[in-house]
């Protein structure tokens, strides 16, 4: 033990990051794997009237377009969070699903076979 | 929209020649068609630095260059960085000098500064910070990188 005290100690990870063979999330490939890219509200305050996903589903490699209106039966409710702030009446939904209140939530997600056709570039 | 374009590149020292689209960012190649996924997007807007590879001896941001514009050039990616089994000096003094954490924007990070180092082979701390403005840290900060830099300097890096 007291070996260790005072001396710098050399990490087990850095050998595999300092050589490009980290694992991070983005470089996980499973078979049949699809790619989420997440559309977010360009207004900090507004009514979602609308939302045309028509342009995203015609892609090709486009699985599927989902907004809050799509999931307001499955994820309806508030994501659970471990520890609320006393006083604090907020409350992150999976999806918008009528009003955004902070510029940046999610409005809709794409689903693609490739993350190239989800960037939608 | 999908025009393909026929590319020869040599990457880490091996001929790779490909179809690719021609809207297709070198980066991805990299990592999606190649495997060398120790290339990083942080931010997709050239910002952040953790693409960052070599082409013809010079640090680029891969996110940012096509595929294409490579053609007939030369990349080194972290993977090949050290031409072997060993390390870089660079790759080495990061990891004496604790220059990461999470890891995530350390290939980009040790890719520009052997190119700094490469040009300037005895930099100032300033010069460093200035060469290493390009390349974003989110976790460590940017003390024990300019650490590591020094001590690769010191080991006399070459090209």
């Amino acid at each position: 033990m007291t070996a260790s005290v005072g001396t710098s100690m050399r990490r087990k990870e850095d050998p595999r990051m300092i050589t490009g063979r980290g694992r991070y999330t983005e470089d996980i490939n499973l078979p049949g794997m699809l790619h989420a890219i997440v559309v977010r509200s360009p207004e900090a305050h507004a009514a979602i009237t609308s939302i045309d996903t028509s342009a995203a589903r015609e892609r090709d490699g486009v699985v599927a377009v989902l907004t809050g209106e799509d999931m307001a039966s499955d994820f309806a409710g508030p994501l659970p969070m471990v520890w609320a702030p006393p006083g604090s009446d907020h409350s992150n939904t999976l999806f918008v699903p009528k009003s955004s209140h902070t510029s940046g939530e999610p409005a809709s997600r794409a689903a693609s076979g490739s993350t190239t056709a989800g960037r939608g570039s | 929209m999908s025009t393909t374009v026929h590319v020869a590149v040599t990457v880490n020292g091996e001929r790779r020649e490909a179809d690719v689209e021609a809207r297709l960012l070198l980066v991805h190649w990299l990592r999606d068609e190649l495997g060398l996924t120790g290339t990083h997007v942080g931010c997709d807007t050239t910002n952040c630095g953790a693409c960052t590879v070599h082409l013809n001896g010079e640090a680029v941001k891969s996110c940012t260059l096509l595929t294409a514009q490579a053609d007939g050039g030369d990349v080194t990616t972290i993977e090949g960085l050290s031409g072997g089994d060993g390390l870089h000096p660079v790759q080495a003094a990061f990891m004496d000098k604790h220059g990461l954490q999470c890891g995530f924007c350390t290939p980009g990070m040790i890719m520009a500064a052997a190119d700094l180092l490469a040009r300037n082979p005895s930099p100032s701390d300033e010069e460093i910070r200035h060469g290493l403005e390009g390349n974003l840290c989110r976790c460590t900060g940017y003390h024990t990188i300019v650490e590591a830099v020094k001590a690769a300097a010191g080991e006399g890096v070459s090209a």
